[in-house]
């Protein structure tokens, strides 16, 4: 399920459909137009199904992308105006300030469309080595930061982008997903458990929050056991999976989900001195689960549960049109946000061996 | 990584044979820094860096060899440039670890000489900024790299457009790029590939006569030579970084 909350609008795909969501509760399905294929390569069977959402922000365009490479854009009013075959599959996708879009592909290409000019060629505008995970461009339109599978955090200059400004090293494993706070804090969030906080303009690392301090040590352990014997991935700390980031004033709200963990952790950060605390955490009733955060925080499994926030505490609060349409979808529902990809590096050691090899040589002499 | 040899007489070659090609994508075990500050250089250059000293007081790496193959650039660069470390960069186990144990042999025959130049097995198209800040480097030095004829493989290629954002990202304005090979295709990618990005430009002949290293390109490498016994020609571009025009047009 993909989830967007932007310009008070509320945007859910799941499998094939797509609903928005209007502040006052209504929703509407939006028409997905099939791809306009030459006949001969029809033969795609890797699914359909939605896998990016975005929208510019004076919202007068969404677009989003599918399993079988399109790309659809849709206006103001919600009337596809595109339907773009995309030549890899796009793994994020974000408007710049200028409303063109920007796709990241599955090879670690970024590349640029102008959707208002039909059969525009895209434009190539940096590359990652490795897969792109996340990609967010900053409000002044002068940067775009992508992170990927490599613990890289690039900042590339926009639209200039074959130069490079900085780039925010530190995590130990793959960069999941990034924030902008409005002071210019990047928030990154990491395979390695933490979150780090930058000035990404200097690549230096203001903050970090260990997100696996509040699991108990013998669920971690089970965890990691488990992906030692199913996938051979060795780890201490559990990859952080979603973060969403709510803002008011000083006040940072940060939820946060763990790998297999049926939890949400909350935090507050205080975006001057970058301080974190923690506040609470929501127990989920099923393993598997998608949220987002406005002003209120709702958990999505088949059904919805909606939450305020009040100091250090969180009510619960009733969300009835939202669940009574979401449950009315719930046999499409497929929580694969919740990290059902992850991007461990299988490392092969050719040294070790090579270097006894070497040592029995000078022994014999 | 490793220790020399505890004889000091230089490596055998026979010993460290192994094949031209390696696949740059793939998810090798290296060893490297999380970030610049955090390298130890110490251990590669003990006569020419303080120990445990901040890696901004010292001197720091400004000439680097991508793909330094068994390191015949690096001893011929060493008493041209003394007071400059040098580095090169090698992805295969067996050579890299030549040029390791062939280092440290020279400076045990040759004291006090060959303590400026290094060599660490790495994939540079990876981890270059992990290693170099912005704008570190001076010169960077491209050497008979690997052509990957087949189309496929085009991106394995050390240069292309995509990685010459992190080589101008590493090298300082005015900082100079290095390439030859033997073979005309990939120096037409190479040259294409360069002259197209922004940020390089390339340099003449007139700009290239007082350059002493130019001629060291043709003969210093064991690949050079190999060229040389087989009569084939060899085909230089060299490359300066310059300031972002994009800057430089708006302001």
């Amino acid at each position: 399920m993909v989830i967007l909350y932007e310009n008070n609008l509320l945007w859910c795909a799941f499998s094939r459909k797509l609903l928005v969501f209007h502040s006052s509760n209504e929703h509407e399905e939006l028409e997905i137009p099939e791809p306009e294929l030459p006949k001969e390569s029809v033969k795609e069977n890797n699914g359909k199904n939605i896998t990016c959402i975005t929208s510019s922000k004076d919202s007068e365009y969404t677009a989003i992308t599918t399993q079988n490479k399109q790309l659809i854009v849709y206006n103001k009013v919600f009337k596809p105006i595109r339907n773009i075959k995309l030549p890899k599959v796009a793994n994020k996708i974000c408007f710049a300030p200028n409303n063109e879009l920007l796709v990241a592909d599955k090879n670690g290409d970024v590349w640029a469309y102008n959707v208002n000019i039909d059969n525009e060629k895209p434009v190539l505008l940096l590359g990652h080595l490795s897969i792109i995970i996340d990609m967010i461009i900053s409000p002044c339109g002068k940067y775009i930061i992508t992170c990927d599978r490599d613990e890289k955090i690039r900042v590339s200059h926009y639209p200039n982008s074959y130069n490079i400004a900085m780039f925010c090293l530190g995590h130990k494993e793959f960069v999941t997903q990034l924030h902008l706070l409005k002071n210019n804090v990047l928030l990154s969030a990491s395979g390695d458990g933490t979150v780090r906080m930058w000035n990404y303009l200097e690549g230096k690392q203001l903050n970090m929050l260990d997100c696996n301090d509040r699991v108990e040590e013998s669920i971690l352990k089970k965890i990691v056991n488990e992906l030692h014997k199913e996938e051979e991935i060795d780890i201490s700390r559990l990859p952080v999976c979603n973060m969403q980031v709510q803002e008011n004033d000083n006040n940072v709200i940060l939820a946060i989900s763990l790998y297999k963990i049926p939890k949400i952790y909350l935090y507050k950060l205080n975006s001057e001195n970058l301080k974190c605390s923690y506040v609470n955490h929501i127990e989920v009733e099923k393993e598997n689960f998608s949220f987002f955060l406005s002003s209120r925080l709702y958990i999505i499994t088949d059904k919805v549960t909606g939450y305020n926030f009040n100091n250090n505490d969180v009510d619960l609060v009733a969300c009835k049109l939202l669940d009574e349409t979401i449950s009315r979808y719930k046999d499409l529902l497929n929580h694969s946000t919740n990290c059902s990809t992850l991007f461990y590096k299988k490392k092969h050691n050719n040294i070790e061996d090579y270097l006894f090899r070497k040592k029995q040589r000078l022994e014999s002499k | 990584m490793t220790e020399a040899a505890p004889s000091t007489s230089l490596p055998q070659k026979r010993h460290y044979r192994q094949r031209a090609h390696s696949n740059p994508m793939a998810d090798h075990c290296f060893d490297y820094p999380q970030t610049p500050d955090e390298m130890d250089w110490f251990k590669h250059y003990p006569e020419m860096i303080k120990q445990n000293n901040d890696n901004n007081e010292n001197v720091q790496v400004e000439f680097l060899d991508i793909g330094c193959g068994y390191g015949g650039l690096l001893i011929t660069l060493s008493p041209m440039f003394p007071n400059t470390l040098i580095l090169g960069m090698e992805i295969r186990v067996k050579v890299s670890d030549y040029v390791m144990d062939r280092i440290a042999a020279l400076r045990s025959q040759h004291p006090s000489q060959y303590q400026n130049i290094a060599c660490i097995r790495s994939n540079a198209m990876k981890y270059l900024p992990n290693f170099f800040k912005k704008g570190q480097l001076k010169k960077l030095f491209f050497l008979y790299p690997d052509p990957h004829f087949k189309k496929a493989k085009h991106k394995w290629r050390i240069i292309n457009e995509c990685l010459l954002a992190e080589y101008a990202y590493v090298l300082a304005d005015g900082g100079i790029i290095y390439t030859i090979t033997d073979v005309k295709d990939l120096h037409e990618w190479m040259a294409d590939h360069l002259s197209k990005h922004p940020l390089f430009e390339r340099m003449g002949e007139e700009e290239l006569k007082d350059d002493p290293i130019i001629e060291k390109l043709y003969s210093s490498t064991e690949e050079g030579q190999k060229v040389t016994r087989n009569n084939g020609d060899k085909f230089l571009a060299v490359f300066k970084k310059i300031s972002d025009p994009y800057f430089n047009n708006t302001s």
